[in-house]
């Protein structure tokens, strides 16, 4: 008979090899599942055009051709929607992570009239759906004659009530005793915002960034609203005039989302653990 | 005695609480001028007549709930949101929880299945959709091709699943689903990993094995984040408008008009203004029962930073 400690220890070390091979089985049928759709996409983006209408569908690429790609470049304008969904998302998450830091520097380490009121306001007004006020929003925007610019896909989107309360709560983990040693320094409360409190709940702003530039690199009704110059859409808005307009061709669209999502999976295996972290923020971490 | 874990840290004076109003000036004022003011202009398009111009006329009570909630777009297009959920969240939650259970003790390289497993995270409403688009095509795409190969399908029959009365709504949710998986299994990963692995070896030692584990040790313990991912994808799924616009334009004949997709033509198309406010406080009153049920589970947490 083994002690349970030792059970536990051998159990842990290694699986029965059947059990292994079942597992193995298990992933790769779930992973051929989960990519199936990209890999069907690439192979129909590499297809030359007289394969365009081909059936049965090609399941690998027979001969490959970089066409598609060009043309959604070129005619598409990939480059262009490129280049606004980045500025579009970069300024927005920067926003975020500022606005959220100031606000939750204040209800952590300074004396904020109505705290709770404040605070509750803000978490409150991230119940309320930007769908169903977007008529309001369109209005707003029309009238600061933000129509076709940048500040229309990005302004309404500097606060973060998420970020807020994520920030807020990783805030109250930072040593007090730094703050107070700061302030004897002779720093201001910007100053130890920034070189005292950032730096030690960078993974929490980290997580915030993440999250936020995802949701923004996203966004599809509001840019669908706020743009009609073709040379001011993002990347969503790019894809669905490609599937609808005159190029439309599946092998030009499926080259389209190929190289729109290149980017964002590149970035998103180098922020994995962020990922996790602002995804799960506030719910696992016991 | 215990220290305190906010407010102020020092000497306060004055000058400090124009400071921190300051701080927290950029999200409130963000927040006023892009949540509560299209809110309250919302409530009073809801309650006014408003012309195609947006000029807001005289005060008309319920007129318009009436007229909007007691039409037949309405009915319609909230059985079409209804049905979308009850395809798109169940589905959502239990491919999710396979994917973190089956990734879940450690293997070698497994890190690369994790990391196929929340590949869709770098995909959106847009994106999936076009990659779906081309396997749908009535007669070149692999969705006609698998049917053909199981023979559900005759071999000289198209299948038009994005015009289909029946296959419509069902195509939209697995492209939403299928493009939601990454979220799921992210947050069913972790809940997993906070399952602590004594508890396990102890139901092994008590003679429990496999599914009974999971039904008395798992199941009970990840419940809570079940109830966030259940509750997110049902507020998505309430929500969905980038698949719906992309792949069917809320058609085949309204079958999968759902009520954002509703409040947007109503608003942009028919320039009904009204109606479109009330879908929208419709959407918000659904959204705050999603969330109010969302911080009863998390309540203690949302109390902690209050306080």
């Amino acid at each position: 008979m083994t002690s349970p400690r030792e059970e536990g220890r051998r159990r842990r070390r290694r699986a029965p090899l059947p059990g292994r091979v079942a597992r193995y089985a298990l992933l790769i049928t779930m992973s051929l599942i989960v990519l199936l759709p990209i890999y069907l996409s690439v192979v129909t983006a590499l297809l030359p055009p007289k394969y365009r209408l081909a059936y049965p569908p090609p399941l690998y690429p027979k001969e490959a051709t970089l066409d598609a790609f060009r043309l959604a470049i070129r005619r598409g304008s990939m480059l262009r929607y490129f280049v606004n969904s980045t500025v579009v998302s970069i300024a927005i998450t920067a926003g975020q992570v500022a606005t959220a830091c100031l606000a939750a520097y204040a209800f952590t380490f300074m004396n904020v009239p109505y705290r709770r009121t404040l605070l509750w306001f803000i978490v409150g007004s991230g119940v309320v759906p930007s769908e169903a006020i977007i008529v309001g929003n369109f209005r707003t925007v029309a009238r600061l004659h933000w129509i076709d610019s940048y500040p229309a896909l990005i302004v309404p989107f500097l606060a973060s009530s998420i970020g807020v309360l994520l920030l807020t709560r990783a805030f109250r983990n930072v040593p007090r005793d730094l703050i107070a040693a700061a302030q004897v320094d002779g720093c201001g409360h910007l100053r130890t915002l920034r070189h005292v409190v950032v730096p030690v709940a960078r993974p929490a702003i980290g997580a915030l960034a993440v999250v936020a530039f995802i949701g923004a690199w996203g966004q599809y009704l509001w840019p669908l609203l706020v743009t009609n110059r073709p040379d001011r859409r993002t990347l969503p808005i790019g894809l669905r005039s490609l599937a609808g307009g005159e190029l439309s061709s599946f092998t030009v669209l499926s080259a389209a989302a190929v190289l729109t999502m290149i980017p964002l999976a590149i970035l998103l295996i180098v922020f994995q653990k962020q990922l996790v972290r602002g995804l799960t923020a506030g719910l696992a971490d016991h | 005695m215990t220290r305190p874990t906010t407010g102020a840290v020092g000497v306060q004076s004055k000058g400090d609480r124009l400071a921190a109003l300051a701080f927290v000036a950029p999200t409130v004022l963000l927040v006023v001028g892009f949540v509560v003011w299209p809110f309250a202009s919302t409530v009073r398009n809801a309650f006014s007549d408003v012309d195609g111009l947006g000029n807001v006329g005289r005060f008309v009570g319920f007129d318009h709930f009436r007229q909007v909630l007691g039409s037949e777009d309405f009915r319609s297009s909230l059985s079409a949101t209804l049905r979308f959920v009850a395809l798109t969240m169940p589905a959502g939650l239990v491919l999710g929880l396979l994917l973190a259970l089956a990734a879940h003790r450690p293997l070698r390289g497994i890190s690369l299945f994790r990391v196929i497993f929340s590949s869709t995270m770098a995909t959106s409403a847009a994106l999936s959709s076009a990659l779906f688009i081309t396997l749908f095509a009535p007669s070149t795409g692999a969705v006609r091709y698998a049917l053909q190969s199981i023979g559900a399908l005759g071999g000289d029959d198209r299948i038009d699943l994005l015009n289909d009365h029946r296959w419509a709504i069902v195509a939209v949710a697995a492209v939403t689903v299928w493009s939601n998986l990454g979220f799921g299994f992210i947050l069913f990963s972790a809940a997993l990993q906070s399952v602590p692995d004594v508890l396990y070896e102890s139901a092994a030692l008590d003679g429990a094995r496999g599914f009974n584990t999971f039904r008395h040790i798992t199941l009970p313990l990840i419940r809570p984040i079940a109830g966030v991912v259940a509750i997110t994808s049902t507020a998505s799924g309430v929500l969905s408008f980038g698949e719906i616009d992309f792949l069917t334009h809320g058609g085949p004949a309204g079958d999968t008009n759902v009520l954002a997709y509703s409040l947007y033509t109503k608003a942009f198309r028919d320039r009904d203004v009204s109606s479109a406010a009330v879908l929208g406080i419709s959407l918000i009153v659904i959204s705050l029962i999603l969330g109010a049920s969302q911080l009863r589970l998390l309540r203690s947490r949302l109390d902690d930073i209050a306080a």
